[in-house]
C-alpha cells in the first residue's frame, strides 16, 4: 500500500480546527505537530527542542484542539513525512485499513472515552487500526490514573521459552551487570537475583564489551547455568544487533535478540540500525534462535532519544517514543521496555516527569499491541531519588505492567544509574499479589526460594546456587 | 620445556589509558621430560644441556627470533649446583632474550600450585584448596584461596630420600633424616636391604606427618624438623591435591609388597605414595584429581612464573633485560620521612655493587608533592651511581614518578619505572624487553647459592 | 546523650562484606561479593533492604547528587592562576536542562578571552567543571602540575589555563578555535556514579574545532585516587601530547 500522504494531508489539514479560545485567549497552532507536542505534559526536553507549550493554559488549549481532531487527522499527519522517514512508512503501512474505517471519525476525545469504557476483548480489536501519532494524541489527553486504568485493560502476552504477560503474573529482568564483564562478578548477580525470584523475563546483561568473544562467553554462561538449574526462562545479552548477529552466526546459544529503537529514521541510522538490518536481524534469529516460542525479539527505548541523536523532526518525545512502538511491531517482540530516567535531567527533569514518561510509555506500548515492560529508573544528575522511582513502580504495578528490572541493590554499577532492586520485584509482587512466570515460579518453589506466591526463609542468599 | 601462546589484550579500546591484560594462555607445545645432564654430582653439563634445548626449539618448529620472550627457571637440586648461575645466564641467551630464576623451595610450590590446578580451583570451590607437590628431595606446598596464594611452604619430604642400587641394597640416606630413622628405632643404614615392613614405618610417619600439615594441626616434632626455612601459617585446607612425581603413586593403586616393588625407581617413592593413599582412605577423605602431577612444577611455570607490568610505565628497551637485580624496599612511612633520601641511600648500600630495584608499595594515589620528593630523593640518594635507575611501584603511578625522575636527570642515565608489580624485601627482579607498552618481569625469591 | 561517634556509614568497606541473616554458606558468599562491587550478598528484612544497605545507598546517592550541584572552590583555580570565564548557562539548573548553552559562549566572552589568554599555543590546558565540581577539586591539585611539568621538560610552548563554570567537553573546540591551540586538553568532572563523585575525565584534541565531529577526540576517563590516580593521567597526558603533535592528528583516526 502507497499513499499519496502529502496531498492527503492537505485536504484534511483544510477541514481540521487548528484554533480555540480559552479564558478569552485565543490559541492557534500552526499544525498537528505543534498541537502534538504543546498537548503534552510539561517536559524539559520539549522545552530544549523548543517545542513545548510556553505556559499551563497554552498546554490546555492544545489539548482542547487536539481532543476535537480525529484518528483520522491524526493518521493522515504524520509527524515526519512517509516519503522521507522509513519509521513512517513501516507504520502507516501496517494499519489494518477495515478496523481503521471503524474508528478513523473518533474524535481524540471521544477515543479516550472509548478505551475507557470498553471491554478488553473489544479494545484488542482496535490495534490494528492505530498509528503510532493516534497512540501518543490519546496519551496526551489522559491523566496519570487514566494511563493506568487504561493499560490495566490492554494486558499483552508474549511466549519465547515461557508466556509473559498472563493475568496475575509480575516478571522481571535479572540485569547483573559488571564494570568488566568478568564473568565471576555477572554470575554472582545472577544467583542472587534468582535466589529472590527474580529473572523470569529474562537474564540479559548490558555488556561493557561488546566484542563477539566476550558476548558469546556471557550468553554461553547464561545458557549452562539455567539448564544446570532448569530454570525455564531466556538469555540475552544486549549487544548491538550486529554483533549479536555474528555470535548467532557462529551457534552461540541466544533465546533473545535485543536492540534500542528510535523514532524516526535518522535517530536510528544514528543508533547503527535500519529496517532492513532488522528484518535481516529477525529471519536470522528465527532460523538459529535457541528458544522455542513465536517470540523473541527484545528491544528498548526512552523519551528523548530522538532529540539526542538530532532526529526528532521538531516532533515532541511522546509522540516520538509511540513511532518506536509501531516499529517495535513489526517484530512480534517477547519483551520490550523504555528505559524512562536514563537519559537525563535535559529531557525528564525530575521525578514528577520521570513519572509522567513512565505512565505514558508503559500505556502506549500496551495499546499498540506490546508486551510491555518499565525500566523504572533515574540517574545522579536528575532531580530524583529512589523514593520517586518507587512510586512509579508501584504505579505502574497497579496497570499491569508486564516487567521490571532487577538489579542488585537497585545500583547498576556499570551503566551508573539506578534501577528496581531484586527485593523491589519481591516486595511488588507481594503487595499486587502477582507472582513470576508460572514455570519459572513453581521451579522457584522447586528450589526452596518461594511457597505460596511469597519468599521463603531461605531466599535472598546466592549460596544456595553455589555448589 | 614449554612453549606457550600468550595473548595480551588492551582492554579498554578507545580509551588513552589503555589496560593491558593476559587474556589467553595456551601451551601450544610441551617437550618430552628430561633429566638435568650432569658431569658431577656438582655441576651441570651445559653443552649437553644446550644441544637439549636446541632439539626441542627443533622439535617444536620454532627459531628463537620467534620468541617473545620468556623465562628458565631453575628449581629444587640443579639450583644448588656450583655451576648454575653461568648455566642459566648462558642458557638465557642461547634461548633468546629470557629472563632466567630459581625458584626457590616457596616459590616452586606454588608454582606447581598453578600447574596442578589448585589455583583454577579455588575461584570455584569455597575453602583453601592445598596441593602438595611431592618430587624427589623436597614437598613444596601451596594453598589457595580465590585463586590466591595464602601460604606456602616445603618439606624435606621426597621419594629419594632413601636410595636403592639394583640390588635393593640402601645406597643413600638423607642427613636430615636421620634423627627420624633414630627415633622410630630404625636401624638399616647404607649397604642394608631393610624390609619393607620398616620403609613403611618411616613412610607411613612421613605420611601422617603430612595430614597434619593438611588439617593445620600441630606437627609431630620429626616432621617440624622438616620444614625448609620456614614453617606453615597451620591452614586447614578443605581440598587436597598431590603433584609430582610421588603423586603418580598416591592416585595409583599399586602394590608394595616386597623390597623389589618398591624399587621401581631406586628410591622409595611408591612406597610414600601408597602410605600417603592409605592414610587419606583411612581419614576418609577423598583426594582432588590434579590437572598435571609430575609435570606440575613445570607447567605452572611456563604459564606463571611471567608477570606483565602496567601500561603506563617508562622504560628504556637499550638496556633491557636486566637480571638478577636485588630489591629494596620502601614503605609508606618511609616515603612520608623527611630523611628519604637517606633512608634509600643506606638500603641501596647493602648491595653494593651493582644495581638495585627500587620497590615503592602502599600507596594508591600520591599527591603531586608527595612524587615530586619522591623523584628528589630517589635522584640525590643514586646521584654517584651509574647503573640505570629501576623502580618498581606495587600501584599505578610509574609514569608519574618515572617522568618526573627522567625529567630532573635530563638523560644523564636511563630510567626504568614499572608499576602493577609487587616486590619485596629479599627479592630479585628480572626484566624482559617490551612488548608492546609492557615489559615482562619475573620476581624471584632467591638467586644462587653464594 | 553520650558522648562519642556513631560510625561513618560510608567508611564500611564492602569488598567482602555478608549481611545475610543465615547463609547457607557464608564463605560461598563472602567469595561472590568478592568477585563483583554489585550490591549482592546484603541479605533482606521481609522483602526490603537492610535499614544499613538502605542508609548506605541513601548516603551514595548523597554524594553523587550534591557533586552535581555543588560548585568548584574558587580557591583552588586561583591558586593554579587560571583565567575564569563561564558559558550561556546563567546557573545550574539551566546547565543541566540546557545542553546547548553550556557548550557556548558570548561574543563578549571570547572576546576577553582572546584579549587575556595567550593566542596560537601549542598546547592549551582548560577546566570545566562539568557534572562535578568535587572532581575538579580533588584531582586539579595534583593532575595539572604533572602536566605543566612534562610539557614544559618537553619544549612545548603553553597557553594561559582557563576556569570554564557550568562547562561541557564541546566548549573546547570554540576556545581552541579563538585561541588557535594546536593541542587542547580539557580536564571535566565526570557525571558521578553512586559513591563516586571525584571521577574526573581528559579530552584531547589536534585543532580542536566545532567544524569536526566528536570522533576528533580522545578520552582518558575514571581518573581520581580510586581509579586512574591524578598524577599518573597526567604523565600519560604529556606523552599523549608529543603524540598529538607528532601526528598532527587526534581522535579514532589516531594510531598510537
Amino acid at each position: 500500500m502507497s499513499l499519496n500522504l502529502t496531498l492527503y494531508g492537505e485536504q484534511v489539514r483544510g477541514n481540521m480546527m487548528l484554533k480555540t479560545q480559552l479564558f478569552g485567549s485565543i490559541y492557534r497552532f500552526k499544525d498537528v505537530k505543534e498541537v502534538l507536542a504543546k498537548a503534552n505534559e510539561e517536559k524539559s526536553g520539549d522545552q530544549l527542542a523548543g517545542i513545548g507549550a510556553q505556559n499551563t493554559a497554552e498546554r490546555i488549549a492544545a489539548k482542547v484542539v487536539l481532543s476535537e481532531m480525529t484518528l483520522e487527522d491524526l493518521r493522515y499527519n504524520p509527524v515526519v513525512p512517509y516519503e522521507i522517514d522509513e519509521v513512517t512508512r513501516v507504520n502507516q503501512d501496517s494499519v489494518d485499513s477495515d478496523t481503521f474505517q471503524q474508528i478513523k471519525s473518533m474524535t481524540v476525545g471521544e477515543f479516550r472515552e472509548f478505551i475507557l469504557k470498553t471491554d478488553n476483548s473489544v479494545l484488542a480489536q482496535i490495534r490494528p487500526g492505530l498509528t503510532a501519532e493516534m497512540v501518543a494524541g490519546v496519551t496526551k489527553l489522559m491523566s496519570n490514573l487514566d494511563l493506568v486504568y487504561a493499560a490495566k485493560k490492554l494486558p499483552v502476552v508474549a511466549a519465547c521459552n515461557t508466556t509473559i504477560g498472563e493475568a496475575g503474573t509480575l516478571a522481571s529482568r535479572l540485569q547483573p551487570n559488571h564494570p568488566t564483564d568478568a564473568l565471576e562478578g555477572v554470575m554472582a548477580s545472577v544467583m542472587e537475583g534468582l535466589s529472590y525470584g527474580v529473572g523470569d523475563a529474562v537474564i540479559g546483561l548490558n555488556p561493557a564489551n561488546d566484542s563477539i568473544d566476550s558476548i558469546s562467553d556471557i550468553l554461553k554462561a547464561f545458557k549452562e547455568f539455567v539448564m544446570k538449574w532448569e530454570i525455564p526462562t531466556q538469555n540475552c545479552v544486549l549487544a548491538h544487533v550486529t554483533t549479536q548477529m555474528e555470535a548467532l552466526q557462529k551457534g552461540v546459544p541466544m533465546d533473545l535478540m535485543f536492540q534500542s529503537l528510535a523514532g524516526s529514521q535518522k535517530s536510528n541510522e544514528a543508533f547503527g540500525i535500519n529496517v532492513k538490518l532488522l528484518d535481516e536481524a529477525y529471519r536470522l534469529m528465527q532460523a538459529k534462535k535457541s528458544s522455542t516460542g513465536a517470540n523473541f525479539m527484545y528491544f528498548e527505548t526512552g523519551q528523548g532519544s530522538e532529540l539526542s541523536s538530532e532526529g526528532h523532526a521538531g516532533a515532541d518525545q511522546v509522540t516520538m517514543e509511540a513511532r518506536c512502538y509501531g516499529l517495535a511491531k513489526r517484530y512480534h517482540p517477547f519483551l520490550v521496555n523504555t528505559v524512562v530516567g536514563f537519559i537525563g535531567p535535559e529531557y525528564l527533569y525530575d521525578g514528577r516527569q520521570m513519572i509522567r514518561a513512565g505512565l505514558e510509555d508503559h500505556f502506549m506500548g500496551k495499546l499498540t499491541g506490546l508486551p510491555m515492560g518499565v525500566d523504572v529508573c533515574y540517574t545522579n544528575h536528575m532531580k530524583a531519588d529512589q523514593n520517586d522511582l518507587e512510586n512509579l513502580a508501584i504505579i505502574l504495578s497497579g496497570g499491569d505492567c508486564n516487567y521490571f528490572m532487577g538489579i542488585p541493590g537497585g545500583d547498576d554499577v556499570m551503566l551508573m544509574y539506578q534501577s528496581t532492586s531484586y527485593h523491589d520485584i519481591a516486595a511488588l509482587r507481594e503487595l499486587t499479589g502477582k507472582t513470576p512466570i508460572k514455570e519459572f515460579y513453581e521451579r522457584m518453589v522447586a528450589l526452596g526460594i518461594m511457597q505460596a506466591g511469597r519468599l521463603t526463609a531461605q531466599a535472598g542468599d546466592p549460596s544456595i546456587f553455589t555448589v | 620445556m614449554i612453549f606457550s601462546k600468550i595473548v595480551v589484550t588492551c582492554m579498554r579500546i578507545g580509551s588513552l589509558a589503555p589496560e593491558v591484560k593476559v587474556t589467553q594462555a595456551d601451551i601450544i607445545y610441551q617437550s618430552a621430560i628430561h633429566f638435568t645432564p650432569l658431569i658431577s654430582r656438582t655441576e651441570i653439563d651445559l653443552p649437553a644441556l644446550k644441544t637439549l634445548v636446541a632439539t626441542e626449539y627443533a622439535l617444536a618448529c620454532f627459531r628463537k627470533e620467534e620468541i617473545a620472550t620468556g623465562a628458565i627457571i631453575i628449581t629444587g637440586e640443579t639450583a644448588r649446583k656450583d655451576n648454575a648461575e653461568e648455566v642459566l645466564n648462558v642458557l638465557a641467551e642461547f634461548a633468546g632474550d629470557f629472563v632466567v630464576a630459581t625458584a626457590g623451595p616457596d616459590l616452586e610450590g606454588i608454582l606447581a600450585g598453578f600447574g596442578a590446578g589448585a589455583a583454577s580451583q579455588s575461584d570455584f570451590c569455597t575453602g583453601p584448596v592445598m596441593n602438595l607437590d611431592i618430587g624427589g628431595g623436597t614437598t613444596n606446598a601451596a594453598i589457595f584461596v580465590d585463586g590466591k596464594v595464602v601460604d606456602c611452604f616445603a618439606l624435606d619430604i621426597g621419594g629419594r630420600l632413601i636410595q636403592f642400587d639394583f640390588d635393593s641394597a640402601i645406597i643413600y640416606i638423607a642427613e636430615r633424616l636421620k634423627p627420624l630413622l633414630q627415633a622410630l628405632g630404625l636401624e638399616f643404614g647404607v649397604g642394608s636391604r631393610p624390609k619393607v615392613e620398616e620403609l613403611s614405618c618411616l613412610t607411613d610417619y612421613l605420611a601422617a606427618g603430612l595430614i597434619a600439615v593438611c588439617r593445620g594441626v600441630k606437627v609431630p616434632e620429626f616432621i617440624e624438623e622438616l620444614f625448609i626455612q620456614h614453617v606453615h601459617k597451620r591452614i586447614a585446607a578443605r581440598f587436597i591435591m598431590f603433584s609430582g612425581g610421588v603423586a603418580e603413586y598416591i592416585y595409583r593403586h599399586t602394590e608394595c609388597l616386597t623390597l623389589e616393588d618398591v624399587n621401581f625407581h631406586g628410591d622409595i617413592g611408591p612406597l610414600l605414595g601408597r602410605s600417603i593413599r592409605v592414610a587419606f582412605e583411612k581419614l576418609g577423605h577423598q583426594l582432588i584429581v590434579p590437572k598435571e602431577k609430575i609435570r606440575a612444577t613445570v607447567i605452572g611455570t611456563g604459564t606463571h612464573s611471567l608477570q606483565i607490568s602496567g601500561s603506563t610505565i617508562v622504560f628504556d628497551d637499550a638496556v633491557l633485560p636486566l637480571r638478577n637485580v636485588p630489591v629494596i624496599k620502601i614503605n609508606p612511612a618511609e616515603c612520608a620521612d623527611s630523611g628519604l633520601c637517606d633512608i634509600i641511600r643506606s638500603k641501596i648500600q647493602l648491595h653494593e655493587p651493582g644495581n638495585v630495584a627500587i620497590a615503592f608499595a602502599g600507596i594508591v594515589s600520591p599527591a603531586y608533592s608527595e612524587i615530586k620528593k619522591m623523584a628528589e630523593a630517589v635522584v640525590m640518594a643514586t646521584g654517584s651511581r651509574q647503573e640505570p635507575l629501576v623502580m618498581i611501584i606495587e600501584q599505578d603511578w610509574a609514569k608519574a614518578l618515572g617522568q618526573t625522575i627522567r625529567i630532573m636527570l635530563n638523560g644523564i642515565k636511563p630510567v626504568i619505572c614499572l608499576d602493577r608489580i609487587k616486590a619485596d624485601y629479599g627479592n630479585y627482579i628480572d626484566i624482559g624487553k617490551s612488548i608492546g607498552q609492557v615489559v615482562p618481569v619475573v620476581i624471584k625469591t632467591l638467586v644462587f647459592k653464594s | 546523650m553520650q558522648e562519642g561517634m556513631i560510625r561513618d556509614i560510608a567508611a564500611i568497606e564492602y569488598n567482602g562484606r555478608l549481611t545475610i541473616d543465615k547463609p547457607k554458606d557464608a564463605d560461598s558468599c563472602v567469595r561472590l561479593k568478592k568477585t563483583t562491587n554489585a550490591r549482592i550478598c546484603v541479605g533482606r528484612a521481609g522483602d526490603r533492604i537492610k535499614t544499613e544497605t538502605w542508609l548506605r545507598f541513601r548516603a551514595d546517592h548523597a554524594v553523587a547528587m550534591d557533586a552535581v550541584w555543588s560548585d568548584v572552590d574558587e580557591s583552588v583555580i586561583d591558586q593554579l592562576k587560571f583565567y575564569k570565564i563561564q558559558t550561556l548557562a546563567k546557573d545550574k539548573e539551566q546547565y543541566l536542562t540546557r545542553p546547548d548553552l553550556g557548550r557556548k559562549f558570548s561574543e563578549q566572552t571570547l572576546g576577553e578571552v582572546k584579549k587575556h589568554c595567550v593566542m596560537n599555543p601549542v598546547v592549551q590546558i582548560l577546566v570545566a567543571d562539568g557534572l562535578s565540581s568535587p572532581a575538579i577539586n580533588a584531582n586539579l591539585a595534583d593532575i595539572y602540575p604533572m602536566i605543566v611539568d612534562g610539557v614544559r621538560a618537553n619544549g612545548h610552548q603553553l597557553g594561559t589555563p582557563i576556569f570554564i563554570k557550568y562547562g561541557r567537553v564541546a566548549t573546547m573546540d570554540q576556545l581552541s578555535e579563538a585561541l588557535g591551540a594546536c593541542v587542547t586538553v580539557l580536564l571535566v568532572g565526570e557525571r558521578p556514579g553512586l559513591a563516586t563523585g571525584e571521577s574526573m575525565s581528559c579530552y584531547m584534541a589536534y585543532e580542536s574545532s566545532t567544524a569536526k565531529p566528536e570522533s576528533q577526540r580522545n578520552v582518558i576517563s575514571n581518573i581520581h585516587r580510586n581509579g586512574i590516580p591524578p598524577v599518573e593521567a597526567g604523565a600519560q597526558i604529556v606523552q599523549l601530547i608529543d603524540i598529538l603533535l607528532r601526528e598532527k592528528n587526534s581522535g579514532v583516526t589516531l594510531k598510537l
